[in-house]
């Protein structure tokens, strides 16, 4: 117990990620939320104050997800079942995003150059592409951080495991790429 | 071949276990859960809250074995295509599984989860959880008991254990994809608390159909991205609904119960108090358990059990809340916000707050509780094999919305004055006890 109430600066970053989401992707739903969360505060070290772990779906954070609900409830965020073939969200900014937008502006603007670039990195991934990626992430910065020494080899291997719908050549690209930008270490 | 033993449940009957498990619950780190209630001071509240986390552990290692033998009965086919597995890989999986449903508890500190914040830091603004110090009593304080048993007949690993709580990815998917079981949206943890808690309780709100459950749960490729996930038939899509009603009641009518919630407030700084004595004897200043990154320090953290600080208390050696907990004399509460409150909801129970706080009160929210109500969109696999969010499926569901209840309490020497102050902010006048 102790400070309570919403936590406003959370709830607008990703208010506001939602709505700068919007001109880089196709359909921004549930699985490419928690993934871009993800990115945001593993690879930008934006600290949004979620707990992910980890899943044969990548990772994932409960909170978050009961956040979504919230902040749908009061008007900051649109969800909207798409019956597409996927059993996902379209995740829309609502009619009152603007004020989940004032009340963290100053958190938003602290960050916003951060928001931008993993929107630039990862906005045009779709679910799946993003699910790849941040499972390498996840994958590669928990083995350091429990020292466990693997090849490269050993690594593609992991994540072809993890990730069998993915060739192999697609994996180590892909690696080689987050590696080039420096994103697999913490 | 092994001895199976049995224990009765008074949930589930008769559960078995193997001589093997029977060594690991006889282990004191494992009986230890005996003298931890599962939850905390609820009995303040509802007196017939005095189980513990001793028999909700077996519980779960029950109800996730039956899931896990559904789940194998149902797509075995699908498993061995997608995982590649023989008998002998399913029946280590099942072995993980029931050792990891058993052991995922044993980290507890002392009155279940109030003594969460009384964890250490582990990075940033993130604490160390009790599953944390579960992984660590598994790996630094079991692994004789599990590594060098004889019946270990697959080699496995007391850390094998430990990483399956932390979801470490090089355990790669064909353990991974049991995580869910223990730690997702219908796990055998939670489906095991409802039916126990409402049980000891003598409440209804918890109940649910967990038969039914069981015979509809199944395994299924995610359309968006093609990762293997836990669904609920269609046909079982109403027990799914009792489910989740369930831990809707349940949160609202027991987990976070205004008096009762005092009560963890209490325990916390009681504990803190005490562990600051303790630990200031051995030079150390710290009012947190030690971080779970050795040996030594997950001894220290056994240590600690409600018996222990019972019998702290009981010999005047817990100070004012420990005193406040023997004569059931708690902070009152002085306001609360509607369960889905507005901004100007919150404003008020924050400014009553800020007013009272340098007085000792507290505030506490929804959104604070260890059981609060998290992603109920389960999956449902319909009759055209498609899965769908139970949130759409259910027209029950869609209704339920996300309580963040706050509340403000106070001790009750001012609970007077600040009544006639909240009443002041509200501009009317409300009745609280």
């Amino acid at each position: 117990m102790g400070a309570g109430g919403y936590p406003w600066a959370r709830y607008g970053l990703v208010v506001e990620l939602t709505a700068r989401m919007q001109a880089a992707s196709q359909q921004f739903g549930k699985t490419a939320m928690q993934k871009m969360i993800y990115l945001l505060q593993a690879v930008y070290g934006v600290d949004c104050g979620y707990d992910f772990s980890f899943y044969t779906y990548g990772p994932y954070c409960v909170d978050l997800s009961r956040d979504l609900k919230i902040i749908e409830h009061h008007g900051g965020l649109e969800l909207n079942f798409v019956n597409s073939g996927t059993w996902g969200y379209s995740i829309k900014p609502g009619d009152k995003s603007f004020h989940f937008r004032e009340k963290a502006a100053n958190t938003i603007r602290q960050h916003s150059a951060k928001l931008d670039a993993v929107i630039e990195e990862f906005g045009n991934y779709n679910a799946k592409e993003l699910e790849l990626r941040s499972t390498i992430i996840y994958a590669y910065r928990d083995a350091k951080e429990n020292e466990q020494q693997q090849s490269r080899d050993a690594f593609i291997e992991l994540v072809h495991n993890l990730k069998p719908n993915f060739g192999l050549a697609h994996i180590e690209n892909v690696i080689a790429h987050l590696d080039g930008k420096g994103f697999l270490c913490s | 071949m092994s001895k199976l033993y049995e224990i009765r449940d008074p949930v589930h009957g008769f559960i078995q276990f193997s001589d093997w498990e029977r060594e690991i619950i006889n282990h004191p780190s494992f009986q230890r859960l005996r003298r931890i209630r599962q939850l905390g001071l609820t009995e303040m509240v509802y007196p017939g809250a005095v189980h513990t986390r001793f028999e909700h552990s077996i519980g779960v290692m029950y109800v996730a074995t039956k899931m896990f033998d559904q789940i194998l009965k149902r797509q075995k086919k699908y498993l061995v295509k997608l995982l590649n597995y023989n008998d002998d890989d399913f029946a280590k999986a099942r072995t993980v599984v029931r050792l990891a449903a058993l052991l995922h508890d044993i980290g507890h500190s002392p009155f279940s989860h109030a003594g969460e914040g009384l964890l250490p830091q582990k990075r940033d603004t993130e604490l160390y959880k009790h599953e944390d110090y579960s992984a660590a009593i598994t790996e630094f304080v079991l692994a004789d008991v599990i590594d060098n048993h004889p019946l270990n007949q697959y080699g496995l690993k007391a850390k094998t254990v430990a990483d399956f709580f932390k979801g470490i990815p090089a355990l790669g998917r064909e353990l991974l994809i049991w995580r869910s079981i223990i730690t997702g949206q219908i796990d055998a943890d939670r489906a095991d608390y409802l039916l126990r808690d409402s049980h000891h309780i003598g409440v209804a709100y918890g109940r649910f159909d967990l038969d039914r459950i069981l015979v509809t749960m199944n395994i299924k490729t995610d359309p968006e991205t093609e990762a293997p996930i836990l669904v609920v038939n269609e046909s079982g899509g109403h027990a799914v609904e009792g489910l989740i009603l369930a831990r809707y009641m349940m949160f609202t009518q027991v987990y976070f119960q205004h008096t009762r919630r005092i009560f963890d407030y209490h325990i916390t700084e009681l504990m803190k108090f005490l562990l600051k004595r303790n630990r200031c004897k051995n030079k150390n200043r710290s009012s947190v358990f030690p971080t779970p990154v050795n040996k030594k320090n997950v001894q220290f953290y056994l240590g600690w059990c409600d018996s222990r600080v019972w019998g702290l208390l009981t010999h005047g050696k817990g100070g004012d809340h420990g005193s406040r907990i023997l004569k059931r004399d708690h902070y009152r509460r002085v306001h609360e916000t509607p369960e889905i409150p507005d901004e100007s909801d919150l404003q008020i129970a924050e400014e009553l707050f800020d007013t009272y706080k340098k007085c000792g009160a507290c505030l506490d929210s929804a959104e604070q509780s260890w059981y609060k109500l998290g992603d109920d969109d389960i999956p449902i696999l319909t009759k055209d094999d498609e899965i769908i969010p139970l949130s759409q499926w259910s027209n029950l569901i869609v209704g339920l919305k996300p309580i963040n209840q706050v509340r403000v309490y106070v001790d009750s020497e001012i609970w007077e004055e600040a009544k006639l102050y909240r009443d002041k902010l509200l501009g009317t006048s409300w009745r609280g006890d």
